[in-house]
């Protein structure tokens, strides 16, 4: 019920103010499919899409709603819980964007780019976010958007780099017929259960020092 | 009902340039209390304490009956409408947005209620409020902490910024507000006078001390103010004079009423005369 | 009922609420056993203090004048012959007070106010 009345709360703001980084995404996403380079368009719109959070925790600060939440009935897990799952479903819708893009170049336009084979690399794409989301939110939580700012962007590069690294090699490898898991022997499936778990501890770990940061937290 | 509707006992933070240094103070349910005190006197590092946005150094505080630090406070915020200065809904939203998202985060948010304070209020109901003059925003948040059957309302810096017109009009809601004998208020403000009508207590903090906290009636009669030739205002008793200034013809005097002689009338002080010359006073 | 709050004065609001419903009492305004506004009640519409009312109402009830009723209110009490009659000597005191400090102020005696006192009872 108050996770729910949160999520409406930032919906109408991204209804207000996150349409523009919504047709970035989208147009990255289209590009991502067509263009030789794939992978640095799919980490970028992945990196966009887990980013509205912080588009919308920005304007919640600039009118002072992270003191305002401290005022209502919620629990500090719930403020914390609610930007994660917001986190995760933008992270889904990103990754289903992907999915659908991809899937229309492949049927329309016969463009194979390798890159994906549907259920795993949904899935990849998803955790990708989950990861994100994991690094990025501790960070708002300990210092808020416009103080940690800093800290998130270099944050956000190492990992970007890290991700795009990671994707790349992994496509490069399994070029040009495999999948993106082409160049690792393992079953795709215990691949993807591999990663699932890793980015499930992760976020596990992240939302206890969220928690434990927000609460120290003052406005 | 609990006896107190806010407890604080100890109360002190200290940041680097400033430090609330142990307030205590109560306000008896059922009744209203003026946070009074300049800009930087400690007012809103006092009320995000009482809500939590602050962590106090030390000292206890008790909202309701319920210890701020317990887990229990959460539930008991259902019952505390809060307006602070500045901060607010994200001004995305429009006010009937406000009343969805709100629906869902208060058991006992009433929608009626909401609607009529914003048609009373003249709120537009469409408008994202970031168009919204501080005023109207202002407006939109003491509708919302009416709107949820609040039992006790925080209120900082709820009337400055607001005309004239406005200003009665709220302070006339905050005063029906506390009609019901469970109903509490706490307001700040700079503005002495915005409140002085409506309070039954005055509690006045000054460079991050509570100078006093105080029945508003026994404070109107404790002081009292005096005008005399310059003599006559020689031969008083000095301790019985709080603030003196000579006009050239005579001397007006803020006076605590009980040391002066048997016999001589003090007229009714303001509030706010009595104020300023404490506060210059530094002491009680 | 009226009450008239004046800001302006030295009369604590308290006392004026006291002497106001006091002397509607006193000039049967105010009948026996009609019920008073509640103290709170009181204090909203005239925007004043909750204490203040509650002070007022607590002096008016130890002289007599009112009684309260625990849940059901304050009413005004059984006249007392003996209290009206005290009430109002109270009340011709201060007046006597007054006279007497005007009359000094004017110089005049203890004897020329006791004679005009005289004529004016013949008249």
């Amino acid at each position: 019920m108050k996770m729910k009345g949160m999520l409406r709360k930032d919906w109408y703001i991204f209804l207000k103010y996150g349409k523009i980084t919504a047709v970035f995404i989208a147009a990255y996403a289209v590009i991502a499919v067509f263009s030789q380079n794939a992978p640095f368009y799919v980490v970028f719109s992945v990196v966009l899409g887990a980013l509205m959070v912080k588009l919308v925790m920005a304007y919640e600060e600039q009118d002072k709603w992270d003191c305002m939440a401290v005022c209502l009935p919620l629990r500090p897990e719930q403020i914390v819980w609610e930007k994660y799952l917001e986190s995760l479903v933008c992270s889904g819708a990103v990754a289903f964007l992907l999915e659908v893009a991809t899937f229309v170049a492949r049927t329309f336009f016969s463009r194979e780019n390798g890159l994906f084979s549907p259920l795993s690399t949904f899935l990849m794409l998803f955790f990708m976010g989950g990861l994100i989301a994991s690094v990025e939110l501790p960070i708002l939580f300990r210092f808020g958007v416009s103080r940690g700012r800093i800290v998130l962007t270099l944050a956000l590069m190492v990992l970007a780099g890290l991700l795009a690294g990671t994707v790349t090699g992994l496509w490069e490898a399994g070029n040009p017929q495999g999948s993106l898991f082409g160049a690792v022997s393992l079953p795709e499936g215990v691949l993807t259960a591999g990663t699932a778990a890793v980015t499930v501890i992760l976020l596990a770990v992240s939302v206890r020092i969220s928690v434990a940061v927000y609460k120290k937290r003052e406005f | 009902m609990e006896e107190f509707a806010l407890k604080i006992r100890h109360l002190t933070k200290r940041y680097k340039d400033f430090a609330l240094n142990d307030v205590s103070l109560e306000l008896p349910a059922g009744s209203i209390m003026g946070l009074i005190g300049e800009n930087g006197a400690g007012k809103s590092t006092l009320i995000k304490s009482v809500i939590g946005a602050v962590k106090p150094d030390a000292g206890e505080i008790e909202v309701l009956g319920c210890d701020n630090r317990s887990a229990g406070f959460t539930l008991k915020k259902e019952e505390i409408g809060v307006v602070l200065d500045e901060a607010c809904f994200p001004a995305a939203l429009t006010v009937r947005q406000v009343n969805r998202v709100m629906r869902d985060l208060f058991k006992n948010w009433e929608e009626k209620t909401f609607l009529d304070y914003a048609e009373r209020f003249a709120l537009p109901q469409n408008k994202a409020f970031q168009e919204f003059s501080r005023g109207m925003k202002m407006k939109l948040a003491i509708a919302a902490a009416l709107s949820h059957r609040a039992r006790l309302l925080i209120l900082d810096e709820a009337t400055s910024g607001l005309d004239p017109i406005v200003r009665d009009e709220v302070l006339d809601v905050f005063n029906e507000f506390t009609r019901e004998e469970s109903h509490s208020i706490l307001i700040s403000s700079h503005i002495v006078s915005d409140l002085e009508k409506i309070c039954d207590y005055i509690a006045f903090l000054h460079k991050g001390e509570l100078l006093f906290c105080e029945e508003k009636d026994l404070l109107l009669e404790r002081y009292g103010l005096i005008t005399l030739r310059r003599d006559a205002f020689e031969a008083l008793d000095k301790r019985a004079v709080l603030s003196a200034h000579d006009t050239g013809y005579g001397v007006q005097a803020l006076v605590r009423r009980e040391l002066l002689p048997a016999g001589m009338k003090a007229e009714r002080a303001a509030i706010e005369s009595i104020i300023v010359a404490m506060a210059k006073e530094g002491k009680k | 009922m009226d009450i008239i709050i004046s800001n302006t004065g030295d009369q604590p609001i308290y006392e004026q609420i006291y002497t106001q419903i006091r002397d509607q009492i006193l000039s049967d305004k105010l009948s026996e056993g009609e019920p008073l506004p509640s103290i709170r009640g009181l204090a909203k519409d005239l925007r004043i203090s909750v204490i203040t009312t509650k002070r007022a109402y607590e002096e008016l009830e130890r002289e007599g004048f009112i009684c309260t009723m625990a849940g059901k209110g304050s009413f005004v009490a059984p006249k007392n012959t003996e209290l009206i009659r005290e009430a109002n000597l109270k009340k011709i005191e201060a007046h006597m007070q007054e006279i007497y400090e005007l009359a000094a102020g004017c110089g005049m005696e203890k004897k020329e106010l006791l004679e005009m006192f005289a004529l004016m009872g013949e008249e």
